[in-house]
């Protein structure tokens, strides 16, 4: 999908309009930003907002999130375990010391 | 108004004080028969005949309130509605109200209905649907791997002019090959189930996304409405609050949260208090149940709040010292 996020005013009112006309394109609105499915039309809507307000349009393109493909099993079973813990006070940091669930620190290094 | 006990002993009067009674007879049936209809009620029951309640007596019907901590708001607007009082949002919320109980109703329906033919879009079936087309395309990499390995044995050997050794590497080729088929066919079965459930979710996104704004829109209303009716009553509630505390029996209530403080603020920190003070500020005429201290007697609490009362003893079994 095409995320099409808007700063400024102006990009935001022509945002809106675009999405007022062409619905049959939009997947969400989230209030300055859009998700736009993937068509040639979306394009070109996005790149016409794009040429009209600059710099105060940031277009990206978005893929589905696969955790099973695109995330190690530890960080996975990580994140289900911590959810499920005793204690909702609990910080991270201290649910993990001692337990083979990796460490923010670790995580914050390593990219997907 | 007439109220017989389920002995067949008959209170009348605008002020009926149950709290010295042997028969423990609890606030919530005292309500329920406030509110039942005349001839639904079968004889040998509680059985009160008053004025039918009207708009403010179901948050107001008791005091102590069903909520632990009532809120300024929540009671003015009780306050508001008993006399009439029409917020202008009231016709937008009445609107909206509507629209978010079909919303809900059309949920329910769909969730109830053809479970068969609807795709399940919980996040556990999404899950699954992600993690089977993930072990798929693991499983597909790898045999490709595979494939790349066992072509280039065929050749080596071919190369080497070693018949024997090609055809067997051949044969595992075609084998690997075969397979590898299998598992595209099983990725792109994967992928194309997965992708299904995510138009569907994204459907029922779209459903949630309508609700949670109208459920805000709801919020919103209600907010300038209590607003509405906080800024017309305040200067009101706080002259009963005022009042209430200047009672002879409001130094004995030690059993009130704000104990016997004669600090006006900590009197509007009690729940207590504050419900008092809106019932003695709404225009009702059902009775109201009292189960809580400050008068010294039914026929007072009657006289201050301007409704007929019905005083029981405490639900949760503590002593009011002071109806003795």
């Amino acid at each position: 999908m095409l995320l099409v996020v808007t700063y400024s005013q102006a990009a935001r009112t022509t945002l809106r309009n675009i999405c007022r006309t062409h619905d049959e394109v939009v997947v969400r609105r989230l209030g300055r930003a859009a998700l736009f499915d993937e068509t040639e039309l979306a394009a070109f809507l996005a790149l016409r907002l794009r040429e009209k307000h600059d710099e105060a349009v940031q277009i990206e393109r978005t893929e589905p999130f696969n955790e099973f493909a695109a995330v190690p099993d530890a960080v996975r079973e990580a994140a289900a375990a911590y959810e499920d813990r005793e204690s909702p006070a609990t910080p991270y940091s201290k649910f993990a010391s001692g337990t083979d669930h990796p460490s923010a620190a670790e995580m914050k290094r390593r990219e997907l | 108004m007439r109220l017989r006990l389920p002995d067949g002993s008959v209170h009348e009067g605008a002020a009926i004080d149950l709290a010295g009674d042997s028969l423990a007879v609890g606030v919530d049936e005292v309500v329920a028969a406030i509110r039942a209809d005349e001839e639904a009620d079968a004889t040998g029951a509680l059985r009160i005949d008053c004025p039918p309640p009207g708009p403010g007596h179901d948050r107001l019907s008791r005091v102590p309130v069903s909520k632990p901590t009532p809120s300024r708001g929540w009671l003015l607007a009780a306050v508001g509605r008993s006399r009439g009082l029409r917020s202008p949002v009231a016709d937008d919320l009445d609107r909206l109200e509507a629209r978010l109980a079909e919303h809900r109703d059309r949920a329910a329906e769909e969730s109830a209905g053809d479970e068969r033919e609807r795709a399940d879009t919980s996040a556990a079936a999404l899950r699954e649907a992600r993690r089977r087309v993930a072990a798929a395309g693991a499983d597909e990499s790898r045999l490709r791997e595979r494939v790349a390995t066992l072509r280039g044995r065929v050749n080596a050997h071919r190369d080497a002019g070693d018949d024997e050794a090609t055809a067997a590497a051949r044969d595992e080729l075609v084998e690997v090959a075969t397979e590898l088929s299998e598992v595209e066919t099983e990725r792109v079965a994967a992928e194309q189930r997965l992708s299904a459930l995510e138009r569907a979710a994204r459907s029922e996104r779209d459903s949630r996304e309508a609700r949670l704004k109208l459920e805000d829109a709801v919020e919103n209303r209600r907010r300038e409405a209590r607003a509405q009716f906080a800024a017309e009553l305040g200067a009101e509630f706080e002259a009963a609050l005022r009042d209430l505390e200047s009672l002879p029996a409001a130094a004995e209530s030690a059993d009130s949260p704000a104990g016997s403080s004669s600090e006006s603020s900590d009197l509007e920190a009690d729940p207590v208090a504050r419900a008092l003070a809106a019932v003695r500020l709404a225009d009702l005429s059902a009775p109201v149940v009292l189960s809580c201290g400050w008068f010294s007697d039914a026929e007072a609490a009657a006289n201050w709040l301007g409704v007929p009362v019905v005083r029981c003893r405490p639900s949760d079994g503590r002593a009011d010292h002071t109806g003795r």
